[in-house]
């Protein structure tokens, strides 16, 4: 599998999904020359059957025509079978090769997101885009970007093979020809736009859903889940009416296409039947048309329409495939910001810190800080507390200092250098930070603790000791390999709680960054968690940490009090 | 248990009319199609037929047929545009009710009864319930056309030369019951496996999203992503598979359908040249047979698509699935005795995954109205039994008897407060229809009225995911603002002031004791400093 370039530039939503298409270009092609060797087929039945018809019929002295004969006209079925089957495994291919493409790619993007900004785009929505989206583009990229060229060549085949007995015929398709295109322009564009709408409002309604039942536990306590239900109906119905909307314009222009194709049908059967009544002479190149011919006509016409109706089905697939490479743009753009404006400095290997200099600090974005400028001198065994109201930004400054958010105001200087923090792997290693909501991960406790490195089983007991939940994890059925679900399963908060602070311990980070550990503990397992927390710091660990509990200040050596900028 | 099954079969039943001329437009738009194909060859032959054997030209009413041919892909046209309106409007209208349906049952059901974690079960909300799309569209009406083309073709058959049917009985049926089901039994397992792909897939997008701050931190978001990337594929080899042995099976039941057609012509041209049959018949015999092929060809995986539809009804009734409810171990006496007053008696309680039990023997006695301090160190019980005097969990042995309240007037302040993505309003009201007044009462004895004031859009602005996210302490007051407005008669408090500084807390207990001064309240805290002298207090030890 080739390796997906970090940055790409795409105009449009169809630049994007057409440069993602040169992935599968050969099969593309193989798939085109299928298509060819399925008309050509078709062209050869159409005429074995007209000289069939023309022996056993239509002469004077009807014979049955030879096994050679039969096995030609057989075998013209069974090549056009046989290459059908072959285009849509090797379009199937292609369309894999490409949306495997169109994943890494997606999934790069996401990784260089800011953290802050994954509240632009709903997670519900990423998994849908990382999954279902990408896995809907199937049918766009296995057989669209083939069809877009066979509807153009295999109706020129169809012209051409009936030119060689009839002028009129294929003027009769040609002209309404141009039609097809016209009105699937027409309709196409409007549908396209409202296919859009369609998606966004699915994802709405898929956010809505996904929401209300993580957060059922609200309206079950409150007793209005019937209400909701009722809600969720209403919102579902308004969908399935834009849905129909959209399909009511996608079945239009299918519609309009199958009329066309049926009236010209129709058209070239009357006009065949009324030159054999000798009513015109028009049309043939000789003054004569055979009856054969005029069979071979007939069978031909439909098939002049065939891959145009095709095209229209796949129109609205090619909707669909926009709208989500809409999304993979806007995702593309976001992650982009960051690329350009962040990622300037190299970043050079962090030594052992000994000392941390916060200097004239704001945390917050780049045109809103979010409090006071702060300094905080940071060395081995120093224990701060961060204290100040709500919406200070205590949180916003943890996530700055744990280089998961960009710093715009100061700088922050490790053993007297500047440092860029932000998105640097070398600092990640020097600090553990224990987030407000503990993060649990859908596995083993085992697993949570160790993410990806190896521990002992006597270290994970320390850890889970020194967090003070060693006893309840013995008590799981399965301990240390109990598999944690649903954001904590039957642990509490706190007790998902003190398994990320277990987490933080077992990695030995030099500076602890802890946002409120302490909320959901009672006061005896407080005392024993800051005993813990002592003992960390004397072995020459650094913590910065917030708590609104008034009995754990005294154990600070520092407390800063932050204050937040008043709106102006 | 309710059956989804069965649910389905009556939301297909409700919308049987519009499903009903689904199918009656599919199968004419399908008769019309392949009379349209017939019709003209026939006219053609038959003109040019009668032209040669110099019949009068006139007898021949080229008019009729003509007509016929318009008249036909008119219909066919407009049969084809009604039937695809009809059977989606019938589906979609089928999948709302369902949707909404399983919420509901759902949201009857407990959490300690639920099995499936709630990401799976909204992706079983979402995806799957979008698969049973495939039981009516691309399964009964694929089926009922189908069945119904192949009887219309050997009644032709019949009238026009009955001594076809011996040749074309057997790859008939071949092509109408024994490819679908070889597609099926070839397919089904694959495209199975395929959709319980996606759907972990998406499972784990989300897992590894809702994560990201704890996998960059620890380097892990790359090896995540490869897993991701890796589950990718081995879905894409499986689509693969699923295709290949799809188009395989369609290959050998077009192989199939093509013997009959070339039969067909050979017999019909013998036919003609015995003098049984017309010419022109012959030829509209060959187009006949091409026109059926075709829509028998299309029906080949409605066997295979109702085996999904089915499945998808399978993991949906799976999301019911809950662990048997024990009876309620609540006793209520609100019409005889006006005293507030709630009694445990003997209480034991384990949970399922623990073999240590929270509580045996547990009897306590608690009379109101006042306040109820619950203490002891983390671990030891206190939200259990809260969620047991709530009837959230079960007592395996023991009663809790509860006087002077209804079951109904019993409400819980759990420790993590949902914050649902919607209004203010909408998150304090929950659904109750409360006036601006009420609310903004509720909010000032919870010192947040300030707070709602200064957001961009008051009571209308949006909270929850992606929205204006309340910090830890807002949540929990917005919790209680919660409470005040339901207006209960029993209030279980899980820590609802942890996180909030002291002045406040003290402040709000302050208010709170006024305004549920005839209530009984039961609150779980380790901040035991904000007791008063009157209030009762029960400590929980372990065992």
């Amino acid at each position: 599998m080739g390796k997906v370039p970090q940055k790409m530039q795409f105009n449009n939503a169809a630049d994007l999904l057409r440069q993602f298409s040169q992935q599968g270009k050969r099969e593309n092609r193989l798939s085109v020359l299928l298509g060819l060797v399925q008309i050509t087929m078709t062209i050869l039945f159409a005429f074995m059957v007209a000289g069939i018809l023309d022996q056993a019929l239509f002469q004077a002295d009807s014979t049955l025509p030879d096994g050679q004969t039969w096995l030609i006209l057989t075998l013209s079925l069974v090549t056009k079978a046989v290459a059908t089957y072959l285009q849509n495994n090797v379009a199937n291919q292609a369309s894999i090769k490409i949306r495997n493409h169109l994943r890494q790619f997606a999934l790069e993007r996401c990784f260089s997101l800011n953290i802050r900004l994954f509240p632009t785009f709903k997670s519900a929505e990423l998994s849908n885009l990382l999954s279902t989206e990408i896995n809907s583009l199937r049918l766009y990229f296995a057989d669209y970007s083939a069809y877009k060229y066979l509807a153009v060549l295999m109706p020129i085949a169809v012209i051409l093979a009936s030119a060689t007995v009839n002028w009129l015929v294929p003027l009769i398709l040609a002209i309404t020809a141009p039609l097809v295109p016209l009105f699937m322009i027409l309709v196409g564009h409007k549908a396209g736009q409202a296919s859009r709408d369609n998606l966004k409002q699915l994802n709405r309604l898929g956010n809505l859903i996904s929401d209300r039942l993580k957060n059922l536990q609200a309206l079950q306590l409150a007793g209005t889940t019937e209400q909701e239900a009722d809600k969720l109906f209403r919102r579902s119905e308004s969908f399935r009416e834009a849905t129909m909307r959209v399909l009511r314009l996608a079945f239009l222009s299918n519609t309009l296409l199958e009329f066309f194709s049926a009236i010209s049908v129709a058209l070239v059967a009357v006009y065949l039947g009324l030159f054999f009544l000798d009513k015109y002479q028009l049309g043939s190149w000789s003054t004569d048309l055979s009856l054969s011919q005029g069979v071979f006509l007939l069978m031909l016409a439909p098939e002049f329409y065939l891959p145009l109706r095709r095209l229209g089905t796949l129109y609205h697939a090619k909707a669909d495939a926009t709208s989500v490479a809409e999304h993979l743009l806007t995702l593309n753009q976001l992650a982009d910001d960051r690329t350009s404006t962040d990622l300037n400095s190299t970043l050079e290997a962090l030594p052992e810190v000994h000392h941390i200099y916060i200097e004239a600090v704001q945390s917050g974005d780049k045109d809103k800080a979010l409090h006071h400028p702060l300094s905080i001198q940071l060395e081995a065994n120093d224990k701060i507390l961060l204290s100040g109201p709500s919406g200070s930004g205590k949180t916003t400054l943890l996530d700055t200092l744990a280089g998961l958010y960009p710093l715009h105001y100061g700088a922050i200087k490790i053993n007297g250098i500047e440092h860029t923090l932000y998105q640097n792997p070398h600092w990640r290693k020097h600090i553990g930070y224990m987030t407000q909501t503990p993060e649990l991960l859908f596995a083993t406790i085992r697993e949570n603790l160790c993410l990806g490195r190896n521990f002992s089983d006597e270290a994970l007991l320390k850890a889970l000791n020194d967090a003070q939940i060693d006893t309840l994890v013995m008590s799981l059925t399965g301990g240390l390999d109990y598999l944690i679900s649903d954001a904590g399963g039957y642990l509490s908060g706190g007790q998902a709680q003190r398994i990320a602070l277990a987490r933080v311990f077992l990695h030995k980070p030099k500076l602890l960054l802890l946002d409120e550990p302490t909320a959901n503990l009672d006061d005896a397992t407080a005392q024993a968690f800051m005993q813990q927390l002592a003992q960390y710091s004397e072995q020459g660990g650094m913590l910065i940490m917030t708590s609104h509990r008034p009995s754990d200040r005294h154990f600070f050596n520092k407390v800063i009090t932050m204050e937040a900028l008043s709106d102006a | 248990m309710p059956n989804v099954k069965r649910l389905y079969l009556k939301l297909l039943l409700q919308e049987r009319k519009m499903a009903l001329l689904g199918i009656i437009l599919a199968v004419l738009t399908a008769y019309s199609g392949i009379a349209l194909l017939a019709v003209s060859g026939w006219f053609i032959s038959a003109a040019a037929l009668a032209g040669l054997s110099a019949v009068a030209a006139h007898a021949f009413n080229f008019f009729a047929p003509g007509a016929i041919v318009r008249g036909l892909s008119i219909s066919r046209t407009a049969g084809r545009y009604g039937e695809r309106l009809s059977s989606h409007e019938a589906t979609f209208r089928i999948i709302s009710h369902l949707r909404a349906n399983l919420f509901r049952l759902i949201s009857r059901m407990s959490w300690s009864e639920q099995q499936l974690n709630r990401h799976e079960t909204s992706s079983r909300l979402l995806q799957d319930i979008q698969n049973i799309e495939a039981i009516y569209l691309s399964a009964i009406l694929p089926a009922a056309v189908s069945f119904l083309v192949m009887i219309a073709y050997l009644i032709t058959l019949y009238i026009v030369l009955p001594s076809l049917l011996p040749w074309v009985i057997v790859p008939l049926l071949f092509a109408t019951f024994v490819m679908p089901w070889l597609y099926s039994h070839r397919v089904l397992a694959s495209e199975t496996k395929l959709h319980q792909q996606h759907s972990q897939q998406w499972l784990s997008a989300s897992a590894l999203l809702s994560c990201m701050r704890t996998l960059t931190l620890f380097e892990r978001l790359r090896d995540s992503g490869h897993f991701l990337q890796q589950q990718a594929q081995e879905t894409d080899q499986e689509e693969a598979t699923a295709v290949q042995r799809q188009q395989a099976v369609l290959l050998l039941t077009q192989l199939i359908l093509i013997i009959m057609t070339v039969l067909v012509f050979w017999q019909g041209l013998l036919a003609f040249q015995h003098e049984q049959l017309d010419g022109a018949y012959a030829f509209m015999l060959l187009l006949l047979t091409l026109g059926s092929a075709e829509v028998l060809l299309s029906n080949c995986p409605a066997l295979a698509n109702l085996g999904l539809g089915l499945a998808a009804l399978g993991r949906l009734q799976h999301s019911l699935i809950a662990t048997p409810e024990q009876p309620d171990t609540r006793h209520f006496n609100h019409t005889s005795s006006p005293k507030l007053s709630v009694q445990i008696n003997h209480l034991e309680y384990s949970y399922p995954q623990q073999h240590r039990p929270v509580f045996e023997q547990f009897s306590a006695q608690i009379k109101g109205p006042g306040w109820v301090w619950l203490s002891g160190h983390s671990g030891v019980g206190k939200s259990t039994l809260l969620a047991l005097i709530y009837g959230q969990l079960k007592a395996k042995n023991g009663t809790i008897d509860v006087n002077g309240i209804s079951a109904e007037q019993i409400r819980l302040m759990p420790q993590r407060i949902d914050i649902l993505r919607t209004t203010l309003r909408d998150n304090l009201t929950l659904n109750l229809t409360i006036n601006e007044p009420a609310l903004w009462r509720a909010l000032q004895l919870v010192e947040l009225d300030h707070w709602a004031k200064r957001l961009p859009q008051g009571l209308d602005t949006w909270l929850g995911e992606g929205e204006w996210q309340p910090s830890g302490g807002e949540r929990k007051r917005i919790g209680l603002a919660r409470l005040i407005l339901q207006d209960p008669k029993l209030i279980l408090l899980d820590e609802p002031t942890a996180g909030l500084d002291s002045a406040l807390a003290e402040k709000i207990y302050r208010e709170l004791r006024t305004h549920w001064s005839d209530k009984i309240i039961i609150c779980s805290s380790h901040e035991l400093h904000f007791t008063a002298t009157q209030d009762q207090s029960i400590e929980l030890t372990a065992g």
